[in-house]
């Protein structure tokens, strides 16, 4: 895309730019951060929650919203990119087994199928070195 | 959805948990509508999925939403324009389920103990006056920073490069307080824990350790300040433990219980968890695990290129001045390389102020291009202990220590 074709557009845009920024500095200023509440010698402070991202559909959902939103947001899960069944599997028994989620067998089964329908990558992974590119490409699937 | 559908707690601890008031408040939506959840994000975690939803948080400015519960951010990388990181732009991390919300100063007590002579309880306000002051400027490291861009992808916070930051921490040295309360021999580490706490008894509560050797440098604070300023509650208000090099896991928040012990630390968060392979760099392969691993400590070289961002545009005509920031493990920066033309050849670029072997050092470079098209900008750091980034994209199984040569890719015409 070619923004500046010649030097005195190439200066509009530089002055507006400025002019922006100097504005959105000014309204940066003009809307500091929140202050903790301070009443007498306790500091406070109050984190809303922001669970408006709801979960898909999915077969396990039920067993997903029955266990797992108990110690975490969801976008705990919404966040990881798309794991094979092992890794899958691996995290609900970390659940389990590490942090002491109460999650009967038959549970952790569905959830690892719900998890799989929404951020599951069936291909086994592939078992070489990374490769050598910097910058992170998504993994491909065959 | 209704949260409170989605939390059968028995009341109690719905409101311990959520602090009264706050149970209902919810932060309006802030994702663009159309954004589809069902997609998995592209690499770069939540600072590179588009549209990035941002909130604001209490003693913070927009910054990149991770999570809501517990509280985390990002600072995207673009703000990285300046010596030290201001607190309201400073990214957070919490391990629990909930955070501590408010603390009682005045009712606030660090206790040191353990295996030593004396034990101590010591208020905020006993620790500005019966302790000389200390000051250490460093940089603030995720472990897992850029986990996101790992490949094959590994689970955990999909952080992009922005879980970390520079700040001047004040406080007191931990040596001096293991001094007063007389460090017994038969000393193996030192222990620390902090106000947040798991919502389930079973959960292991985060506490981390060091060996007492690591305790002892002078440069570990127990930090009152940050900038100048208390801390922020999602920054460990009132104290934090600074641990100036190495990575952020140990720099515990809300730090109110320091042990000495005469045994290794058998927490989750110290045996199974911040382990890195013991090969060199770090790195392992997903099919070969490396059998031996270690505690993760000091951070490795590296550098982020702060401007030009990625995907810009930048004029033949005018040219740009190329910025970032670079730092290491504690023996400061030698030199920071930039390549305009994928690494065939590398310039000097002008290093900023030198706050100290722990704090990083901004780096700028005018660039004019010699040709309009495509063009990939990397930067190199080399500190002054000689550790030199270079192009091994690392891999290890919990996303830890990345710190390959970064490049953006811009467009010049």
């Amino acid at each position: 895309m070619r923004l500046f074709p010649d030097l005195k557009s190439a200066a509009v845009a530089l002055v507006s730019f400025l002019a922006c920024a100097t504005a959105a500095a000014l309204l940066h200023a003009e809307s500091p951060p929140t202050a903790a509440t301070v009443k007498g010698s306790v500091h406070s402070i109050d984190v809303p929650r922001a669970d408006n991202v709801a979960m898909p559909a999915g077969p396990g959902l039920e067993a997903y919203n029955a266990n797992c939103v108990l110690c975490h947001t969801n976008r705990y899960v919404l966040m990881q990119p798309k794991f094979p069944r092992k890794t899958w599997e691996a995290e609900v028994t970390k659940m389990v087994n590490v942090y002491g989620a109460p999650i009967a067998e038959a549970q952790q089964r569905e959830i690892v199928a719900y998890l799989m329908s929404i951020r599951g990558k069936e291909t086994p992974p592939v078992a070489t070195s990374p490769a050598p590119s910097a910058g992170g490409d998504a993994p491909t699937t065959k | 959805m209704n949260p409170a559908k989605n939390l059968p707690l028995p009341r109690r601890d719905f409101l311990l948990l959520t602090g009264g008031a706050a149970a209902a408040a919810l932060l309006p939506s802030v994702s663009a509508p159309g954004r589809d959840p069902v997609a998995a994000p592209p690499p770069g975690g939540s600072a590179n999925a588009a549209p990035a939803e941002m909130v604001r948080l209490p003693e913070k400015t927009d910054l990149l939403l991770v999570t809501d519960r517990p509280p985390q951010l990002e600072t995207p990388l673009g703000m990285f324009t300046q010596d030290l990181t201001p607190n309201e732009l400073f990214y957070v991390r919490w391990h629990l389920s909930e955070i501590p919300l408010s603390v009682d100063l005045a009712a606030f007590r660090l206790k040191v103990g353990g295996h030593v002579e004396t034990p101590l309880e010591l208020s905020v306000e006993q620790l500005k006056k019966d302790f000389p002051a200390a000051e250490v400027v460093a940089v603030n490291q995720c472990s897992g920073n850029s986990r996101s861009f790992f490949n094959p992808p590994v689970a955990g916070v999909q952080w992009g490069n922005g879980a970390v930051g520079n700040a001047r921490w004040k406080g007191v040295r931990l040596r001096d307080l293991l001094a007063k309360a007389g460090v017994k021999a038969g000393a193996v580490e030192v222990a620390f824990n902090g106000l947040d706490k798991p919502l389930l008894d079973k959960t292991p509560d985060f506490a981390k350790a060091l060996p007492t050797d690591v305790a002892l440098q002078p440069n570990v604070l127990v930090a009152y300040e940050m900038n100048g300023a208390p801390l922020p509650i999602l920054n460990g208000f009132p104290v934090r433990l600074v641990v100036p090099g190495w990575y952020a896991t140990y720099w515990v928040k809300m730090l109110n219980d320091i042990r000495v012990t005469t045994e290794k630390s058998q927490s989750f968060w110290m045996e199974k968890a911040y382990r890195i392979p013991a090969s060199a760099r770090a790195n392992e392969t997903p099919d070969k695990l490396d059998p031996n691993t270690v505690p993760i400590s000091k951070m490795n070289v590296r550098s982020f290129v702060v401007a030009p961002a990625e995907g810009g545009d930048v004029s033949l005509k005018q040219g740009i001045e190329i910025h970032g920031v670079a730092f290491d493990g504690g023996s400061g920066i030698k030199k920071v390389e930039i390549s305009t033309d994928g690494g065939k050849t590398w310039a000097d670029a002008r290093l900023g102020p030198d706050l100290g072997n722990y704090s990083w050092r901004r780096f700028r470079l005018d660039w004019k291009p010699k040709a309009a098209g495509a063009v990939r900008v990397m930067a190199r750091a080399t500190s002054n202990a000689g550790e030199t980034q270079d192009d091994t994209v690392i891999w290890n199984r919990s996303g830890y220590m990345r710190n390959n040569i970064e490049h953006v890719d811009v467009f010049v015409s």
